[in-house]
């Protein structure tokens, strides 16, 4: 027997108090005077052990009511001990691919453990020469090519949901070789598994699905700040009411020295609400959560913020031509946290580069001297520089890290074409749109001390770092004669990643498993956890300033040093909406609902019932 | 006095008594007697004075004396009265406000009082095991006060011994009269019944009020508990609950024994619980006396 609602198991301890009281008083029996034991003497034997009798049953009823009270709101339930899935197991001996989905989601009423449980059955019935890999969804592998008897049932029970989205597609394109056969068991969310409506494999492909038709979830979708007002932190919270009732909800807002509780009605769908605090703190950074009333899916009902005060960023834009920077001109116009000073490569001999977070160096005719002197020692600093050229250099003094060979120009256009995709400037993006820009003007490096982050159809570079991570180079100008890159969506998020990526956009939010990358002066760093404890020293690369860390397994506020992140489940997760019904009828689904469980809620309150009668009739005899 | 409430002597006072037996000694007013003319109780001589009747002169004194003696008589009584009150310290319990010896004590002075009104003498003897305190009858107003004040100096202490406390006092009885017995008799009630029974053997008229607290019947305990006897100090451990139906049971065969052997013996017996209102209980008995011819 299993709980559904195990945390009120505690009060079990209650049941004994009768026994406690009982034992309280039998040792404490009341003296009375009375007037005579003349006709009580002789009584006393007769009927005395029927009471006495009567008083151990309801002792024992008391236990047993308080104790099935408590039994029936932890909510029991049993285990079902054959299901549809034995008819269909395999009888020889195979290769068995067991994935479990362990994104949160799954934590709809209880879905993980059901899940757990079907896993144990599978197992239990497979053929005992079969071997067997289990995997989540989280990418976590559990066994690997395992014989049956091998695989212990503790270690299927003592596997915990993650707080993570769902890779099974990443998974099972990996599997193209695989000659076994494959159980999904999932909840089949169409978030997730949208892709499985068109996806082949040469594997057998079995989906025991756990979803709900019907569902109730509320949850926080997204979060972000909105530009702050004078003495107020305001903000954004993106809620979404996953059943197709209202639902009432309250919001309360934790932060360091300060709640505020409301109330929401939430129509169905998506819905956005400005909120705003009023800002006690003096504090540049301020971290609290967002929490949303309590329902079947808690992981979504919780966002952590870190607030940190916006400054202003000063820029250097240096150039030659002022048609080199139209287009920067108008971005940074729409981007308000910067304090940008545009200046001809001239007037900045005339300037130290110090007070700027970084330097934009537009299309320059040559690197002299003085200028390369100029910018490496900004760069030894700790200065940032983004190299955008669009010409041979007439006059290249930072041979040693790259020389301009050829331009390439007038025959068509290229595209991008090989990228780094994981890395943080490239990331998420899809390569629609990564693909979509047209270059007509490109120069070709011959990079030395540089790392080549993406490329051209023609194998030329278009993007390359150095090794500090402090100077990124673009070897085409982002101009309309160069390419038409600023009239397509990735422009603006390019530029913006490439100035988070150097550490000046400072991003605080997070999503669980994401790569948090922040920018550090020191050698080893210590992360906190949002529990309190310390995961081990990372190292940072030699000659490098860069962390990046994607090991936040659960939401919350990490520290890193000084620096404050939080760290969330991805929103989306929480819309449990199921594959519809066409896009599973080329799927191998175990239909039915594979109720493994069996809540006993109703016989234990009958019970609770039918001692609590049975004591009453018991007392009054 | 606070057994003197005037509520209770005013409605006293609209009631007649009518005694049930004509007992020896004078009567008038409203009793019957047996008797014509006086009855006198001799009490001692003294020289005679001018003015005394010459009838009352004793010649037999007078013809060995060679002087005038007259007899001395008590005044004039219609009956003895014997109030017969039971202190044992059973009668100290109590389940409300008042105990059974209270109750017993307030109709013991109603009692008196009453008698005291209609020019009978009265006695009273307060008893336990141990000893008991007596005052013959007499018919004063000073007397009067001596049994209130008897009544009120009591307190319940000692064990029950009836058939011993009742012999000896009997004893003490040397004419008819009416004997009024309030106790809880807690006691085996064959020596009870013996002892009423030789007070009824002497030709006295014989009321018995048995005064019981209701709890002592209805046992409303819903507990176990440990028993403590007022008197022996005894301890027993029981559950009134399993105990209950029996013990009533046995109550209740009691008082029918009392009642049926009381009859039998013309022993007027009357079962009182002092939840009863107290005057409500009095004039009950009174009313039931008032019908005897």
């Amino acid at each position: 027997m299993s709980f559904f609602t195990p945390f009120f198991l505690y009060l079990l301890p209650l049941s004994s108090l009768p026994i406690i009281l009982h034992f309280i008083f039998r040792f404490r029996l009341k003296k009375v005077d009375f007037s005579s034991l003349f006709f009580l003497v002789d009584l006393k034997k007769e009927r005395f052990n029927f009471y006495r009798l009567r008083d151990i049953l309801l002792l024992i009823l008391r236990t047993l009511f308080i104790a099935f009270l408590i039994l029936s709101l932890s909510r029991p339930y049993i285990l079902k001990k054959k299901s549809p899935l034995l008819k269909i197991l395999p009888q020889k001996a195979k290769s068995i691919l067991i994935i479990l989905d362990d994104s949160y989601s799954m934590g709809y009423e209880n879905n993980f453990e059901k899940g757990k449980e079907i896993l144990k059955e599978i197992i239990k019935n497979l053929n005992k020469n079969s071997k067997v890999t289990i995997l989540l969804t989280s990418k976590r592998k559990i066994v690997e090519n395992e014989k049956v008897a091998n695989i212990s049932e503790s270690l299927i029970e003592n596997l915990k949901i993650s707080y993570d989205i769902s890779y099974a597609k990443e998974i099972l394109e990996n599997l193209k070789d695989f000659d076994g056969e494959v159980y999904l068991i999932t909840d089949l969310q169409e978030y997730s598994y949208s892709f499985l409506k068109d996806f082949k494999s040469n594997f057998l492909l079995r989906i025991v699905d756990l979803g709900k038709e019907n569902f109730k979830n509320c949850g926080i979708v997204d979060f972000r700040f909105l530009p702050e007002r004078e003495e107020k932190i305001a903000f954004q919270v993106k809620l979404a009411n996953y059943s197709q009732r209202e639902v009432e909800t309250p919001i309360t807002i934790y932060g360091e020295d300060f709640v505020f509780k409301n109330f929401l009605i939430l129509s169905s769908g998506i819905k956005e609400f400005n909120l705003e605090i009023p800002k006690r703190s003096e504090k540049n950074i301020i971290t609290g959560r967002v929490e949303i009333g309590e329902d079947n899916l808690v992981s979504d009902n919780i966002y952590y913020f870190v607030y940190e005060k916006k400054k202003e960023i000063p820029l250097l834009i240096a150039y030659e031509r002022e048609e080199d920077i139209f287009y920067l001109r108008k971005l940074f116009s729409v981007i308000k946290n910067y304090q940008i000073n545009y200046l001809s490569l001239k007037e900045i001999k005339k300037i130290s580069f110090s007070s700027y977070s970084i330097v934009f160096l537009v299309n320059p005719s040559k690197i002299d001297q003085f200028l390369k002197w100029q910018l490496l020692n900004y760069l030894k600093k700790g200065g940032k520089v983004i190299l955008i050229l669009g010409r041979t250099l007439e006059e290249n003094k930072f041979e040693e890290i790259f020389e301009t060979k050829e331009t390439w120009e007038g025959k068509g256009f290229l595209t991008l074409e090989k990228w780094e995709k994981n890395h943080f400037i490239f990331q998420d993006f899809k390569e629609k749109v990564i693909k979509e820009p047209k270059f007509y003007r490109v120069v070709n490096l011959q990079e030395k001390n540089l790392k080549v982050l993406a490329y051209f159809n023609n194998n030329f570079p278009f993007l390359l770092e150095d090794t500090l991570n402090n100077l990124l180079i673009f070897t085409t100008n982002f101009s309309d004669n160069f390419t038409d890159m600023p009239s397509k969506i990735i422009f603006l998020p390019l530029i913006l990643r490439t100035l988070e990526y150097l550490g000046i956009e400072r991003k605080n939010n997070f999503f669980v498993g994401e790569t948090i990358v922040l920018n550090f002066d020191l050698p080893q760093i210590k992360i906190m956890t949002p529990f309190g404890n310390f995961l081990k020293e990372t190292y940072l690369e030699k000659g490098t300033r860069i962390i990046k860390f994607n090991e936040t397994k659960e939401p919350g506020i990490y520290q890193f040093e000084e620096k404050k992140v939080s760290i969330n489940v991805k929103g989306d997760e929480g819309n449990l909406k199921k594959l519809n019904l066409k896009e599973r009828e080329n799927l191998k689904i175990i239909k039915g609902e594979i109720k493994l469980e069996y809540e006993i809620t109703y016989f234990f309150l009958f019970l609770t019932f039918f001692i609590f009668l049975t004591e009453v009739i018991l007392f009054l005899i | 006095m606070k057994y003197l409430l005037p509520e209770i002597i005013h409605k006293i006072k609209r009631l007649d008594l009518k005694a049930k037996l004509v007992v020896e000694g004078f009567l008038s007013g409203l009793h019957k007697s047996p008797y014509k003319g006086q009855a006198i109780e001799f009490a001692d001589y003294r020289p005679y004075l001018p003015g005394d009747e010459l009838k009352r002169i004793d010649w037999k004194i007078f013809a060995k004396t060679d002087r005038f003696w007259v007899r001395e008589y008590e005044e004039e009584t219609n009956l003895r009265a014997y109030l017969l009150l039971d202190n044992s310290h059973s009668m100290a319990y109590k389940s409300k406000e008042i105990s059974k010896f209270e109750y017993a004590s307030f109709l013991a002075a109603c009692f008196a009082y009453l008698l005291f009104k209609q020019h009978d003498s009265i006695g009273i003897a307060i008893f336990n095991k141990k000893d008991y305190q007596y005052l013959p009858p007499q018919f004063s107003k000073i007397h009067l006060s001596k049994v209130l004040e008897t009544i009120e100096k009591a307190r319940p202490e000692g064990e029950t011994d009836i058939l011993k406390s009742l012999t000896e006092i009997g004893k003490k009885i040397k004419k008819r009269g009416l004997i009024i017995i309030f106790s809880d008799l807690f006691d085996n009630k064959d020596n009870v019944l013996k002892a009423l029974k030789n007070l009824r053997h002497k030709k006295n008229e014989v009321l018995v009020f048995h005064i019981l607290d209701p709890n002592e019947i209805n046992l409303s305990y819903n507990e176990p508990l440990i028993f403590r006897d007022l008197e022996t100090k005894r301890e027993i451990t029981l559950d009134p609950r399993g105990i209950r139906k029996e013990y009533q049971e046995s109550l209740k065969n009691l008082f029918l024994y009392y009642k049926r052997e009381c009859a039998a013996h013309y022993i007027d017996y009357n079962l009182i619980f002092t939840d009863m209102p107290f005057d409500y209980a009095f004039f009950n008995y009174l009313e039931k006396r008032s019908k005897i011819k």
